[in-house]
């Protein structure tokens, strides 16, 4: 099945025109083997993309040593997913573009993968995009992440994140008469 | 498979602190840079000295946070690429508010944003009296 679309589209036909194979298999920190289709891996991923073309993809697994298998998973999850439902072209431009228009919003699916993912999940995620070169995933969960921030006071979001707050209270008392006004803007 | 239970690294909040900071700088500040607004900006910057240093010290990310928050909200910055800063410009990046009473949005930015490091008592006093006066009035025409 994916022959057709490595057929259609030049630039797939060259990455996935010598392999026998339609699927890569990647192996996590814990050992752990996982497939995913290579049409996604090197559309999605920057790093797999490089690999697949420099020939240095293990049929008995890649290794990604910084990657556990949870993140794994999501990563795989996120790939087949993308395959199934987005018409490659708009995302891709839209993360080239990266630096200067302001970010594309998450797909509906997009959304509803990273809502259900727990907070520690959502960071390891964070981190095997950045590590992989999906600069789409990188965006979509550090959207989400920032989601959680949004219209929140310093208290609230310390409480969101479990976060210690480390200033002293003359400091916050000051910062508070300072910048007043970001405390009720938004 | 999916048995990852044992990767909780992150679990042990005691030790090594909330799950959030095992993710380095670079990427806490990917996380900003889609914050909606520079108040929500300043408000994660409180939450942490961590976070404040994380904003405070990279310039490539404030450049970015602004070309991703476009000028008409709150105003514009002129780099100070040295010879081009007016000499009575603070070393601060100016910054020409859109709106009038952005002068203190424009102060409280530029302390927040760029000021001393978070060790210091009194980290806002100094900057604030400086470049509120400086920005708004020194480079505005």
């Amino acid at each position: 099945m994916e022959v057709d679309k490595g057929k259609g589209e030049a630039e797939e036909t060259r990455k996935v025109a010598e392999a026998d194979r339609d699927t890569v298999t990647l192996k996590s920190s814990d050992g752990k083997l996982f497939e995913v289709s290579k049409e996604a891996a090197a559309r999605l991923s920057t790093v797999l993309a490089g690999m697949i073309a420099g020939g240095s993809i293990d049929d008995n697994g890649t290794d990604l040593k910084q990657i556990g298998s949870e993140a794994l998973e999501n990563v795989v999850d996120y790939c087949n997913k993308h395959a199934n439902s987005i018409p490659s072209a708009a995302l891709i431009s839209s993360s080239i573009s990266f630096n200067t228009a302001p970010f594309k919003e998450p797909e509906e699916w997009e959304r509803k993968f990273v809502d259900r993912l727990s907070h520690d999940a959502l960071f390891d995620l964070v981190e095997a995009a950045n590590f992989l070169g999906m600069e789409r995933l990188l965006d979509v969960t550090c959207h989400k992440i920032s989601e959680m921030m949004k219209g929140k006071s310093p208290d609230q979001i310390r409480e969101v994140f479990n976060i210690k707050n480390d200033y002293t209270k003359e400091e916050l008392e000051e910062i508070r008469q300072e910048l007043a006004w970001a405390f009720y803007d938004d | 498979m999916n048995g990852g239970r044992k990767r909780r690294r992150g679990r042990s909040k005691a030790r090594r602190g909330p799950p959030i900071h095992k993710l380095g700088e670079d990427l806490l500040l990917e996380i900003f840079l889609r914050l909606p607004s520079l108040a929500t900006l300043v408000r994660a910057a409180l939450t942490c000295r961590a976070w404040r240093h994380a904003v405070a010290s990279s310039p490539s990310f404030r450049r970015r946070f602004r070309a991703a928050h476009p000028p008409p909200l709150l105003g514009l910055f002129f780099e100070p690429h040295g010879p081009v800063q007016a000499p009575n410009t603070p070393v601060f990046p100016s910054f020409v508010p859109a709106r009038r009473r952005d002068r203190d949005l424009t102060a409280a930015f530029l302390v927040a944003i760029s000021s001393s490091p978070p060790s210091r008592t009194s980290p806002t006093k100094a900057p604030a009296g400086t470049s509120s006066t400086a920005a708004g009035d020194a480079s505005f025409p």
